[in-house]
């Protein structure tokens, strides 16, 4: 697997910023949907739609349903080889 | 406006650009608000939807029902759906879900009980549509049906005479019929958009068993740029002319310095491609669109390309109008549109050069300027995917319309060989066929109201549903068909007038004739026929307004040239009372309407 490193160590959390509409220093590795009210399931799709745009990976089902924290969200891109 | 504008826009980049819009970011956006219905997920479309809606100037305020939500959001008239007071509602159905059991287990069925399925999915739409009818005047989009993955008989099925795919050829004609029975109600062509992304990659799995979504993120990006091509296509009327510049776009090089034997246009590369755009070309025509040329070039050695190169598949009468000389292109440009009798916003604008566009959007803003890429392999896709013609519905004028400006050529010449205005028209031998709007006329008459602006007393943009509200609450709406010895020039009037406080008092709300036919007298024998319709019932003042658009100066004088008082001396409130007088008829205009219409003996009183 080719491990890929991310343009800038923040990328996840600008990603999830932009996604959300809120701002990037608000996103920490605890964030998760009871933190973010923007977090529902509708824009938990655009979340995960935007995380395989920007790191060019593809998730499983899997893997949708258990990204529900930054923190996990890291270690699943991680298991995809990208540093994020 | 096309593809080209967000090339590889990122998903959080899209998310950001919706968020902006609806934080309502863009100026001058006209609000469109879309009501979906369907069986699945389609909540995921909104943020395209939005971006591409606000690309083509419309702020899509979008509700979407919960999935499967079509019955309760329809029939109950206090769901969320009516609370919204929609502009557009959008129904968008799956076979998986409608008809499950003829879509997943096609071949465990007996032909009658695929019949069955058909006619119970066919009723079920028809149902709700014909209650949308009733309960809304938004416009209805009906999707139609996507193969689904499902493949029956695998490789054999296409052998098959029962196959699913002629199933689903029969689903797809009765939703097109259901919609063709119900004013204001057209097909969105899902079918077709799947097809264009294809059907493998039109679905992402995990959206669909986790989420109820049957596209994956390419597959919203395409539907969302569809919808909003479709909802355009509600609100903005379609270009009329296309102007095409001549070198690098009709052919390959300049016809100046290469010649007639020079320039590339062929049955090989690169000829063959500029070949295959003049053939897309004529196709439009076939559509209603008018081929316009402006070109800086010889007028004689183009004309000299038209008649005698022999892979010129457009020839010199495929075009109304050719403006070739050395002007600025947006001389040219007015031009055509003051020839054709044309507001220039109704022209779009096909030409291989960058600077050139450039100084037409200046000089004309109103003017559609396609985007046209380097490679002219690109041009046919460019002109579909600008939507500069889109319409929802193709009327029996627009098939016959670039003959129609043919013939009015024909006519042009008469006149100019005729010594006076009166033997120039009595000498076209013009017969007028006037009727009450029905199912048949309704979608050229609203077609005529929504576009018409220069003879047009009011401009006001009623809507299909809104016409047919309008008659079924008493309203008197005619038409006006005009033929002459050169050729049938369709339906090209309407008037529509309404009780005014009592049936003793009329008002006339539309009067409009096509640009096709003004100055011929058959604003004259439309008002006269009306009038005596009005008199039939009960009218006894007829009152009309003037309202000025600053394209209609030319209606400005009807109502007075007609035996109307100006009742403010602002010319723009018209009264005239209706007695036993003889009524406005002109001479050079047979009338052929039916008794029921000239008045005498009408059955129906007030």
């Amino acid at each position: 697997m080719t491990l890929r490193t991310a343009a800038h160590p923040d990328q996840l959390a600008r990603v999830i910023a932009a996604v959300f509409g809120i701002p990037a220093d608000t996103v920490t590795e605890e964030s998760r949907p009871e933190t973010i009210p923007q977090w529902d399931s509708m824009s938990h799709i655009n979340l995960v739609l935007a995380l395989e745009d920007e790191f060019g990976v593809s998730f499983s089902a899997e893997d949708m349903v258990e990204m529900l924290s930054v923190r996990l969200i890291r270690l699943i891109l991680a298991e995809r080889g990208v540093t994020a | 406006m096309d593809r080209s504008d967000q090339p590889h826009s990122t998903v959080t980049e899209l998310l950001s650009a919706a968020r902006q819009i609806e934080a309502g970011a863009v100026p001058h956006l006209r609000v469109v608000k879309v009501g979906v219905l369907s069986t699945v997920t389609v909540e995921t479309l909104r943020p395209s939807l939005v971006v591409e809606g606000a690309a083509r100037g419309l702020w899509i305020r979008p509700y979407f029902a919960p999935f499967n939500q079509l019955e309760q959001q329809v029939f109950d008239a206090r769901s969320p759906l009516h609370a919204c007071e929609p502009d557009v509602v959008i129904l968008a159905m799956r076979l998986e879900e409608i008809a499950p059991r003829m879509a997943c287990r096609f071949l465990a069925l007996a032909d009658e009980e695929v019949q069955r399925e058909l006619a119970a999915i066919e009723e079920r739409l028809t149902s709700l549509v014909a209650r949308l009818r009733r309960t809304t005047q938004a416009a209805i989009l009906v999707c139609n049906y996507a193969s689904p993955t499902c493949w029956p008989a695998g490789l054999a099925d296409a052998s098959r005479e029962e196959s699913l795919t002629h199933a689903v050829h029969l689903a797809n004609q009765a939703v097109a019929r259901c919609c063709r029975q119900v004013p204001g109600a057209y097909v969105l062509d899902y079918a077709r958009i799947v097809a264009e992304v294809g059907l493998q990659r039109w679905s992402d799995p995990k959206l669909w068993y986790l989420g109820r979504i049957p596209f994956g993120a390419e597959a919203q990006r395409a539907l969302g740029r569809w919808l909003a091509r479709y909802l355009r296509a509600v609100c903005v009327s379609p270009c009329k002319c296309l102007v095409l510049d001549l070198d690098n776009t009709l052919w390959g090089g300049g016809l100046g310095e290469e010649g007639l034997g020079g320039i590339a246009l062929g049955e090989d590369y690169p000829g063959n491609v500029y070949k295959a755009f003049q053939r897309r070309l004529l196709a439009l025509r076939d559509e209603g669109v008018l081929l316009a040329a402006a070109s800086k070039n010889d007028e004689r050695e183009v004309r000299d390309v038209l008649a005698r190169h022999p892979d010129a598949v457009l020839k010199a009468e495929h075009f109304a109008v050719m403006e070739i000389g050395w002007h600025d292109k947006a001389t040219s440009l007015r031009r055509i549109a003051q020839q054709l009798r044309l507001g220039v916003e109704a022209l779009a604008v096909f030409d291989d050069s960058a600077v050139e566009r450039a100084w037409i959007r200046s000089q004309l803003p109103e003017v559609t300027v396609i985007e046209v890429p380097e490679d002219p392999l690109g041009f046919i896709q460019a002109l579909e995917d600008s939507g500069a013609f889109d319409r929802l519905a193709l009327s029996p004028e627009d098939l016959t319309r670039a003959a129609a400006y043919q013939q009015d050529q024909q006519r042009q010449r008469v006149q100019a060989q005729s010594e006076s205005v009166e033997e120039f028209l009595s000498g076209l031998e013009m017969r007028a066929t006037i009727g009450c709007l029905s199912q048949e006329t309704l979608p050229r008459v609203a077609q005529l109201v929504a576009k018409t602006n220069q003879f047009n007393l009011t401009s006001r943009r009623h809507s299909a549903q809104a016409i047919q509200a309008m008659v079924d609450a008493g309203a008197v709406a005619l038409w006006l068909r005009l033929a002459d010895r050169f050729g049938d020039n369709g339906l090209v009037g309407v008037a529509i007038a309404l009780p005014d406080g009592g049936p003793w008092r009329w008002r006339i709300d539309t009067f409009l004739l096509s640009c096709r036919v003004i100055g011929r007298g058959a604003e004259t024998a439309l008002l006269g026929v009306l009038l005596r319709r009005l008199r039939a019932r009960g009218a006894r003042e007829v009152l009309g307004d003037y309202v000025p658009t600053g394209t209609n100066r030319l209606a400005a004088t009807f109502y007075g040239r007609h035996g109307f008082a100006d009742v403010d001396g602002t010319g723009r409130s018209w009264s005239r009372s209706l007695g036993a007088e003889d009524l406005p008829l002109t001479a050079a205009i047979a009338i052929e309407a039916s008794d029921e219409l000239v008045g005498a003996r009408t059955p129906d009183g007030p």
